[in-house]
């Protein structure tokens, strides 16, 4: 856990943020008690918890942006089709691919792995890096953190106040993420956040997973906070890079597009309140020392919730212990941010 | 998006247990913290009691009661979590020196087979894998591997990305077969319904 830096003459409160995201955020929608062992408690299986999709999407964005850090230099024309480049993505495709998880997923006849298997990632990669539309853009170097390419981003939100820990100490609500890209356009000189999906989503159900999926409100934020502007005033205009697998039968192949939405003052606010509203119900729960169970949540594809057979255990002593006994570790997943906000 | 992670365990010594009956311990060692549950604070679960209640034998037997309204569960939770583990320990390399054998095999293995496809490529598949998580987790071993290795490295990238373009053909004339057959059965089924009707109308002595 990171403890909040205490200023000098001010007693230790042993503070330790619960760190929340957009998809730390989904867990908690599927089951509040899921979020308490994996966030509240930070505990995770040895080797990890997330799905093979997941990773695969890792992978990705890794070659795409080790791509972008040559392709898409400031102040070089037309380059976006360097075979360095290209080659660099390979190679960073390849290091990030989730290979035992792979080979461990297909032996336990989990669907969907060969969907997204490493040729057809391969295939994609290369479909996202030839839209055209990269032509017009370039990174920025951002001081000391380097070109603008997975900017991490968090907000403190002190101003919600803090809450007993199962683990001891007080914790507070943190919001983090990273910014695939903030690109500037190389005519015009405008400077547009883009977010990288990859996914298998029909893409009539495009709009709603990305438009609305609330990512909006809090880029508008952490954007207007480093660039300066008010949103209140001028919104948010940003671009996601929806990146499709081919389908599973053939018929489709990998296709990439491009959705620019211009999120309104009163869409962010929106945003914002949901947000609020969401922190307060985990504040709630946390100062009850009762997180709620969910049942829809126990399988995912055929996989067993990880916490399912602590879920029904209230006793701290038990809880820490059975972590122990089963191989689980300490994984707080929080990243030191380069823009950190305080609310 | 990758996470900062933290190889810190948490201290494996239980703390003292509560009081339970030295009979009905089994040789699970968690049974010995199993007794009588006592919410530690009362009024924040008045309503959750039912399944918190009770009393159980085993952590297994406590997951079982909370799932018990649901499907089987047929892989034991955390599986596919321990095997990644557990395979990513063997791939894993330790020494430069096996760092760079295995660069020289994958060579051997490019320079005995032209053809890279099928069980040739699983081969060489096995290697590059092998390699890959060694050098994501040792990054200091890069510097062994040298131009020659990049290049066989780029050659399995590209003989990946074909066999998948080959794949995908194949799914593509199967489904076009596929598709090829229904439209047969619905014309047979069709015909079939036609000549069908032609009979009856005769046999009741109507007009088709």
């Amino acid at each position: 856990m990171s403890a909040m830096t205490r200023p000098i003459g001010v007693p230790n409160l042993n503070l330790h943020a619960v760190v929340t995201s957009h998809s730390i955020d989904a867990t908690f929608e599927s089951c509040p008690r899921r979020f308490e062992f994996a966030h509240v408690w930070q505990q995770v299986p040895e080797g990890g918890a997330t799905g093979f999709a997941a990773e695969v999407g890792t992978a990705l964005h890794e070659a795409v942006q080790a791509w972008a850090r040559l392709a898409l230099l400031p102040g070089r024309d037309r380059n976006h089709r360097s075979k360095i480049a290209l080659n660099e993505g390979y190679k960073s495709l390849l290091r990030w691919w989730p290979w035992a998880l792979e080979a461990a997923s297909m032996a336990a006849k989990k669907t969907g792995i060969k969907q997204r298997s490493l040729g057809e990632a391969i295939l994609l990669y290369e479909e996202i890096i030839n839209a055209e539309f990269w032509e017009s853009w370039e990174l920025i170097p951002i001081g000391d953190f380097g070109l603008s390419i997975e900017i991490p981003w968090r907000i403190g939100f002190a101003s919600m106040g803090t809450f007993p820990l199962p683990q001891g100490g007080l914790g507070y609500l943190a919001r983090q993420g990273k910014i695939d890209f903030v690109l500037r356009n190389r005519s015009t000189g405008e400077v547009r956040v883009f977010d990288l999906k990859t996914t298998v989503k029909d893409e009539r159900a495009h709009e709603a997973a990305y438009k609305f999926s609330g990512q909006g409100p809090d880029y508008a934020i952490v954007i207007a906070s480093a660039l300066g502007f008010d949103w209140r005033v001028h919104g948010l205009k940003m671009s996601y890079v929806v990146s499709n697998f081919a389908s599973a039968d053939g018929s489709e192949d990998a296709t990439v597009r491009l959705y620019t939405y211009t999120y309104t003052p009163s869409d962010i606010q929106d945003g914002i309140d949901l947000k609020f509203e969401r922190m307060n119900r985990m504040i709630d729960m946390a100062k009850k020392g009762h997180w709620h169970r969910r049942t829809h949540g126990c399988d995912s594809y055929g996989s067993p919730c990880p916490y399912m057979g602590i879920c029904p255990r209230r006793d701290k002593p038990f809880i820490k212990a059975w972590f122990a006994f089963n191989d689980y570790e300490v994984r707080p997943r929080i990243y030191a941010p380069i823009w950190d906000l305080i609310a | 998006m990758k996470v900062s992670t933290s190889p810190k365990r948490p201290d494996p010594k239980p703390e003292p247990a509560p009081v339970v009956d030295e009979a009905a311990m089994p040789t699970n060692p968690m049974s010995q913290l199993l007794g009588p549950e006592v919410p530690e604070t009362p009024e924040a679960t008045p309503v959750y009691a039912d399944t918190d209640a009770i009393q159980a034998d085993s952590v297994y037997e406590l997951a079982a009661v909370n799932t018990e309204s649901l499907e089987p569960v047929k892989i034991p939770e955390n599986a596919i979590a321990r095997a990644t583990h557990l395979r990513e320990r063997m791939m894993t390399l330790k020494t430069h020196e096996s760092v760079k054998a295995l660069c020289d095999d994958m060579d051997t293995h490019i320079v005995a087979n032209p053809l890279l496809k099928g069980p040739v490529l699983s081969i060489l598949r096995a290697h590059v894998s092998s390699l890959m998580v060694t050098l994501k987790q040792h990054p200091e071993f890069d510097s062994v591997m040298i131009d020659k290795d990049v290049h066989n490295i780029m050659t399995f990238v590209m003989a990946t990305r074909d066999e998948a373009v080959v794949l995908r053909d194949v799914k593509t004339d199967k489904k076009a077969k596929r598709g090829a057959t229904k439209e047969v059965k619905a014309i047979k089924e069709s015909a079939f319904a036609s000549a069908f009707a032609a009979v009856m109308n005769a046999q009741m002595g109507r007009k088709s």
